[in-house]
């Protein structure tokens, strides 16, 4: 049986880079990078405890991150930034085509979705950044609490919107 | 995503591991050490009962003891169960919850704080009661319940500057996860 320190190096030796990562969505500057990276392994030592294996790891660490990243910048919620760079892995799959892809490494359009993507909401955001981070419709809900329907229909809502909004073109909600 | 993660610099891990080991067991030291203070206190009021019935005390005394009994195994029970929740905040829960407890934890008046309430009037009944402390009624009243109600208005001024911001934030991303059929998820 692994005591508390050993599960908890464990975990970060799994799980270090997905977490550099989610803390990359929400803080263009290193230090607060780095600052947001100790709070989440602050925050997984005190949850530990209470790992009973009822959600995947996966689940549990993503859960984490996010919800220290809606917490971390306290009442400041509403400047949460999302930072994305054309080498985020599934950053087409925001758009749903793959004809835009080579658009999006453009410079210009990239900055555009940048943009937009910080126009979002907060909850929005964490959204679409567990989506960048390839994770199943099924596994989002179970990170945000809510149906995995109720996922679809906003995330749809949310492609909808920036291919409107990057695209000129209008688009007629569902 | 900025894939600048190669440049965060790396936690030193064995520093921040013994930190939170040692915050765990400040934890669990002050916890214990409230709880045995908690507890030998109440059984010194046992005691001090169980004589004053034996030693044909006024009863009204024994009753005011009993009061100061009581409300310290609430303010025990009260610390043992809620000290932690406030102190931790679980952040594996999925977001929903987090945020549904968050909101529920910065509310100022809960179910739990008419046991706090329950346990301060049993303080004063123990001190009026209890006439051999020597203290006036009245004046009982006016200090003890005077300090009460400042105390409470204190803990509001600060509960309004502190903690109301960040459970309205709480509140208003709750309803933002659940209104899904609106369009106020975007900020145009």
């Amino acid at each position: 049986m692994l005591d508390k320190e050993e599960k908890f190096n464990q975990i970060l030796a799994e799980n270090k880079d997905r977490i550099k990562r989610i803390c990359g969505y929400y803080n263009s500057n290193v230090n607060d990078q780095k600052d947001m990276y100790q709070e989440v392994l602050v925050n997984i030592w005190n949850s530990l405890d209470n790992f009973r294996g009822d959600s995947s790891m996966n689940t549990w660490i993503y859960r984490i991150a996010v919800n220290t990243a809606l917490r971390y910048t306290g009442n400041a919620y509403k400047h949460m930034k999302l930072i994305v760079n054309a080498d985020t892995q599934n950053l087409s799959t925001v758009l749903d085509d793959e004809n835009y892809e080579d658009k999006l490494v453009m410079e210009k359009q990239l900055s555009g979705l940048q943009n937009e993507l910080n126009l979002l909401s907060v909850i929005d955001k964490a959204l679409i950044s567990l989506m960048l981070e390839g994770l199943s419709m099924k596994e989002i809900a179970d990170i945000i609490g809510i149906t995995e329907s109720n996922v679809k229909v906003k995330i749809h809502r949310i492609k909808t919107h920036l291919k409107t909004k990057l695209t000129g073109q209008r688009y007629d909600n569902e | 995503m900025t894939m600048n993660n190669e440049q965060v610099e790396p936690v030193n891990l064995d520093k921040l591991i013994s930190n939170l080991k040692k915050e765990d067991e400040q934890y669990a030291g002050l916890s214990k050490r409230m709880q045995y203070l908690y507890w030998i206190m109440s059984l010194i009021f046992i005691f001090v009962i169980v004589i004053q019935i034996f030693g044909k005390v006024h009863v009204v005394y024994i009753i005011g003891n009993i009061c100061f009994l009581f409300a310290m195994l609430i303010f025990g029970l009260l610390f043992k169960y809620y000290y932690r929740e406030y102190k931790y905040v679980d952040y594996s829960q999925p977001t929903l919850v987090m945020l549904k407890k968050a909101a529920y934890r910065y509310k100022p008046f809960q179910l739990k704080t008419l046991w706090a309430v329950l346990s301060l009037l049993l303080v004063d009944a123990g001190l009026s009661l209890n006439t051999s402390l020597g203290f006036n009624f009245i004046w009982i009243q006016v200090f003890y319940l005077g300090i009460v109600v400042l105390s409470a208005i204190i803990g509001l001024l600060i509960w309004r500057a502190r903690y109301k911001p960040v459970r309205d934030a709480a509140l208003s991303l709750i309803r933002e996860i659940d209104g899904e059929n609106n369009d106020r998820g975007f900020k145009h």
